[in-house]
């Protein structure tokens, strides 16, 4: 009782003025341009924050579909956990998931697509299937593909993880469910001009815009891709991150360029119109919840 | 044409345990279930399934399925799976169908979305096989299944296309929010996978939240998603898709949910399970008084 009440309502319990999870949600928007369409999959708490927070700040025209519920522009008040709820169908308009599945495979239509897995390599290939060596025995079975090989046809495609570890990130998936940049630039740029022959001795009739993968935002840093090598390069450390702590939990050599900024956080008008639709706070528990 | 007896239309509203017993094979060498994630789930069809042990050849998923595959698996009554994801979402991954995969026990026939979709679609359309889209061979899930992805030749280019096979299943079991009981059906939340499901099908069973009145479809026949002629029976079970969810009528029991993970750890523990809330409950009444006792602020309403 020895505190004086406060006229204003100060919340003892004082709110951070930023968590990994709102730095994420708040880089993953600024990637996103006006008339994107963007498509999220499972566990799209992270994306679908960032679609919101990039429509309300600079990209009034950005589309989104929410998930395998096929809800496109959810107003998502609040942020949910789980990409097909109920709630998300507060929504512009609604589609069938066999029509989103159809939409996927329309050449253009997706032009940034939300990417994840248990592993994802130096260039920039996602596992979302199987662990170890052997498929048919895998050490981890993970849950499956959904729409992930469809990376090779979406535009540019964000990589988000809630951990950054050797585990994660390896040198070479054991299992390609993701195709990023393959196994490098050859490879890419064969498939590139001739994307559904194995042989590389037909024309491709349907010109694709995939950029590949972009970035790779984790609650450590940002990552994106050399032009020339198509291997992973740091691009910035969160606040408090050192190099090092990057290196070590990352199983292969990383670019590291000459000049390594500090992520940018979100400022904090931007914090607010986040949590004015993240009422339930999911962008501060875990693995999100650490900040300042 | 006047025999004399009364001009009445089939009911197709069935009791859940005659409609599994008589319309599912036993064994079933395709059966399709429905739901995505942990919503629509018909979980009241598929727990009677493993009441009765139906032996199954083959299960097919919807592009994302979480328990209704996950407690097949477990109750070891599944040879192989056809499945793009098996899975719980934030919450983690399917205890069961890792175990058996790891194991050996189960054959794992690994996929994508879009060999579901377009597979369904070519079955209900009476199609020998649907092309993919060029880029997805690059993924290493076409040559993990060489028996569901086969190159063919374009015959309008000449180039190399994927062809993937139709899906007819023998059986599908999904969930609608409402049907009338002679099978008109209506989705009240996302359709998902379902609908195509059913079209593609020799025969459906869906279960229900409520059974309407055909007179109170006239005035809303657009909203009618599957016509009775593709529904082959009607189970009416309130919290039918408990712990998932089903659309408008109550969200997914995450705390039995995070249980069932907890609890299915082992092999052990899924038995348990089984035990408890399949075997056990006389019905699906009784099991919701004993999974609602277990987790009593767990029923929540959306509030959309």
């Amino acid at each position: 009782m020895g505190q004086p009440l406060s006229l204003f309502g100060t919340n003892p319990q004082r709110e951070p003025e930023y968590t990994i999870g709102e730095i994420l949600a708040y880089i993953l928007a600024l990637e996103l341009r006006d008339d994107d369409v963007a498509l999220t999959g499972a566990n799209n708490m992270m994306p679908v924050a960032a679609c919101r927070l990039a429509q309300l700040t600079h990209a009034p025209n950005l589309t989104f579909i929410g998930g395998g519920g096929g809800a496109i522009n959810s107003l998502v008040e609040p942020l949910v956990a789980s990409s097909c709820d109920y709630s998300y169908l507060a929504a512009e308009a609604t589609i069938a998931l066999p029509d989103l599945i159809t939409l996927q495979g329309r050449p253009g239509f997706v032009t940034v697509f939300f990417a994840g897995g248990m592993q994802v390599d130096q260039y920039g290939n996602c596992n979302l299937s199987s662990i170890g060596s052997d498929w048919q025995r895998p050490i981890l079975r993970g849950p499956g593909a959904a729409s992930l090989p469809f990376m090779s046809r979406f535009g540019r495609t964000i990589i988000y993880l809630a951990a950054h570890t050797s585990r994660i990130f390896v040198p070479k998936v054991d299992f390609c469910t993701g195709p990023g940049f393959l196994s490098g630039p050859e490879a890419y740029a064969e498939a590139q001009v001739n994307i559904h022959s194995p042989q590389g001795t037909f024309p491709r009739p349907t010109p694709l815009t995939s950029t590949g993968p972009v970035l790779v935002a984790t609650p450590l840093c940002l990552m994106d891709f050399d032009a020339a090598t198509k291997r992973m390069r740091l691009r910035s450390l969160h606040p408090g991150v050192t190099l090092e702590q990057v290196q070590q939990n990352t199983g292969f050599d990383l670019l590291i360029p000459t000049d390594v900024p500090t992520t940018p956080i979100p400022p904090p008008a931007i914090v607010r119109q986040m949590r004015a639709f993240d009422t339930e706070r999911l962008l501060q528990q875990p693995p999100y919840g650490k900040g300042k | 044409m006047d025999t004399g007896a009364p001009i009445v239309r089939r009911s197709k509203l069935m009791a859940l345990p005659d409609a599994v017993r008589e319309l599912i094979p036993n064994p079933c060498p395709l059966l399709a279930v429905g739901g995505m994630h942990m919503h629509n789930a018909p979980m009241t069809l598929v727990r009677e399934v493993v009441r009765q042990g139906i032996h199954i050849e083959r299960l097919l998923t919807s592009p994302s399925a979480s328990i209704q595959a996950d407690l097949l698996i477990g109750a070891g009554l599944v040879d192989e799976v056809i499945t793009s994801y098996i899975g719980f979402e934030y919450l983690g991954l399917a205890p069961s169908f890792r175990r058996a995969v790891e194991s050996g026990s189960l054959r794992l026939i690994e996929v994508d979305a879009p060999l579901i979709s377009f597979g369904l679609q070519a079955a209900a359309a009476g199609q020998p096989f649907a092309t993919l889209p060029p880029g997805l061979e690059l993924s290493d899930v076409p040559a993990a299944s060489p028996d569901f992805y086969k190159w063919t030749t374009d015959p309008f280019t000449s180039a190399p296309v994927l062809a993937v096979p139709p899906l007819r299943p023998n059986v599908a079991l999904i969930h609608c929010q409402e049907a009338d009981g002679f099978g008109n059906a209506l989705f009240k939340g996302s359709v998902f996978t379902d609908r195509l499901m059913a079209f593609a099908a020799e025969r459906t069973i869906v279960q229900v939240e409520n059974v309407l009145r055909t007179e109170r479809l006239y005035g809303i026949s657009t909203q009618v998603a599957i016509p009775a002629a593709l529904i082959t029976a009607v189970v009416e079970e309130a919290f039918g898709c408990h712990p998932t969810s089903s659309h408008r009528y109550y969200n997914h029991d995450e705390q039995h949910l995070k249980d069932y993970l907890r609890l299915t750890a082992s092999e052990e523990g899924m038995r348990g399970y089984l035990q408890r809330y399949v075997y056990e409950p006389a019905d699906n009444r009784e099991y919701i008084e004993r999974a609602r006792a277990d987790a009593p602020d767990s029923f929540t309403s959306p509030s959309l």
